[in-house]
C-alpha cells in the first residue's frame, strides 16, 4: 500500500509509549459528558468491547478496530452532546455485526437512505453512523 | 495556501487518484468525523499541516481528509454558524520524539503549539503532549503516553485537560 509515510526517515528513538497498537499512529477523541455509566454501556454496545479504563467519571477504549483512542470525560459544566462521528467499514459483513450487536440491545437505529449503512445516537445526543468505506 | 505549497504537498502523494486515497487504509474500520468550520480555507491549512497531506475532495462547502496515519475520515463543513467543539481531539503517537516532527511542521505552516507538557499526570496516565487549536478553537493534542493507568490522580495541575472543567 502507498503511502507518504513510507517515505518518512524512521524514528532515531526507541518507542517511549506505555501502550502498544497495530496502526503507527491512533486517532483520539475525548469527549466531554455528563454521565459515564449510562453511555458506557452504549459505547460498549458500539464498539463490542469493555472500556480498557474505567474510573469515577471517566472511561476509556483502546481500539484496534477501529483504530481509535476514545475518552469520556465527565465534566461539571453543562456538556452537550454535538459530536458527528462514525465507523467506516471495508467489508458491509462488519456493519451488520455493528448493527445486530446494537438492536440486541434495543438501541434506535436508522437505515440511511442510500443503504450505505445506519445512523445511531448515544444517549446525550452524539451521532454515529456506520457506513460503507466505499460510499 | 500558495500554489507552490500546494504543489509541495501533491509530490508526496503515490495515489493514482484522490479517489483511491480516500479509500486507503490499512485497517478493516476507521473512525470518521464531521466537524462544522467558519473559514473553510483557513481550516483546510490547518488539517494540512496535521495532517501532512492534502484534502482528497474539496468544495465551496466542504472538505475531506483522509490520511492513512492515523488512519480516519475527516470532513469539514462550512457554516456560518460554526461553534468550537466540547472535547478536544488528537493524534496518539508511539514516539515523543515525533510530537516535535508535528510541531516543528506545524509551526511553519503558521500554526503555533499552545502548550507543551512533559511527562504530565493526566486521566490516571502521563504523557508527553504539544496542544494546539485549529481556527475555531477546537483543541488538538499530539500525544504519547508514557505510563499507563499509573496514577490514581485524575488530572495533575500542570493538565490542560483541568480547564476543560474535569472531575
Amino acid at each position: 500500500m502507498n503511502s507518504i509515510w513510507t517515505k518518512v526517515k524512521p524514528s532515531t528513538v526507541k518507542n517511549d509509549s506505555a501502550v502498544e497498537f497495530p496502526t503507527k499512529t491512533r486517532f483520539h477523541i475525548a469527549l466531554n459528558v455528563k454521565d459515564v455509566t449510562e453511555l458506557k454501556y452504549f459505547y460498549n454496545n458500539l464498539f463490542g468491547k469493555e472500556p480498557h479504563t474505567e474510573r469515577d467519571g471517566y472511561i476509556k477504549y483502546d481500539l484496534e478496530e477501529p483504530p481509535l483512542n476514545i475518552s469520556l470525560n465527565r465534566v461539571q459544566h453543562n456538556a452537550k452532546g454535538n459530536g458527528n462521528f462514525g465507523i467506516q467499514a471495508k467489508d458491509s459483513l462488519n456493519i451488520e455485526k455493528i448493527e445486530s450487536r446494537l438492536k440486541k440491545e434495543g438501541i434506535k437505529i436508522h437505515k440511511l437512505n442510500n443503504g450505505s449503512g445506519i445512523k445511531v445516537k448515544d444517549p446525550e445526543g452524539n451521532q454515529w453512523s456506520i457506513t460503507s468505506a466505499n460510499g | 495556501m500558495t500554489s507552490h505549497q500546494q504543489e509541495t504537498y501533491r509530490q508526496q502523494e503515490t495515489f493514482s487518484s484522490n479517489k483511491a486515497e480516500s479509500l486507503a487504509f490499512p485497517t478493516q474500520l476507521r473512525p470518521t468525523v464531521q466537524i462544522d468550520v467558519k473559514n473553510l480555507d483557513s481550516s483546510i491549512k490547518f488539517y494540512q499541516a496535521v495532517f501532512n497531506r492534502p484534502a482528497t475532495e474539496v468544495s465551496d462547502s466542504n472538505a475531506r481528509f483522509n490520511p492513512y496515519n492515523p488512519p480516519m475520515d475527516f470532513q469539514l463543513i462550512k457554516r456560518s454558524n460554526a461553534q468550537q467543539r466540547d472535547g478536544h481531539f488528537g493524534i496518539q503517537l508511539k514516539t515523543s520524539e515525533d510530537i516535535q516532527r508535528y510541531k516543528s511542521r506545524l509551526e511553519t505552516a503558521g500554526f503555533d503549539v499552545e502548550l507543551e507538557e512533559a511527562e504530565t499526570a493526566c486521566c490516571f496516565s502521563v504523557a508527553n503532549k504539544a496542544w494546539l487549536n485549529d481556527p475555531d478553537g477546537n483543541q488538538w493534542e499530539i500525544f504519547v503516553v508514557t505510563e499507563e493507568n499509573t496514577s490514581e490522580v485524575r488530572c495533575g495541575d500542570s493538565c490542560a485537560c483541568e480547564a476543560e472543567g474535569c472531575g
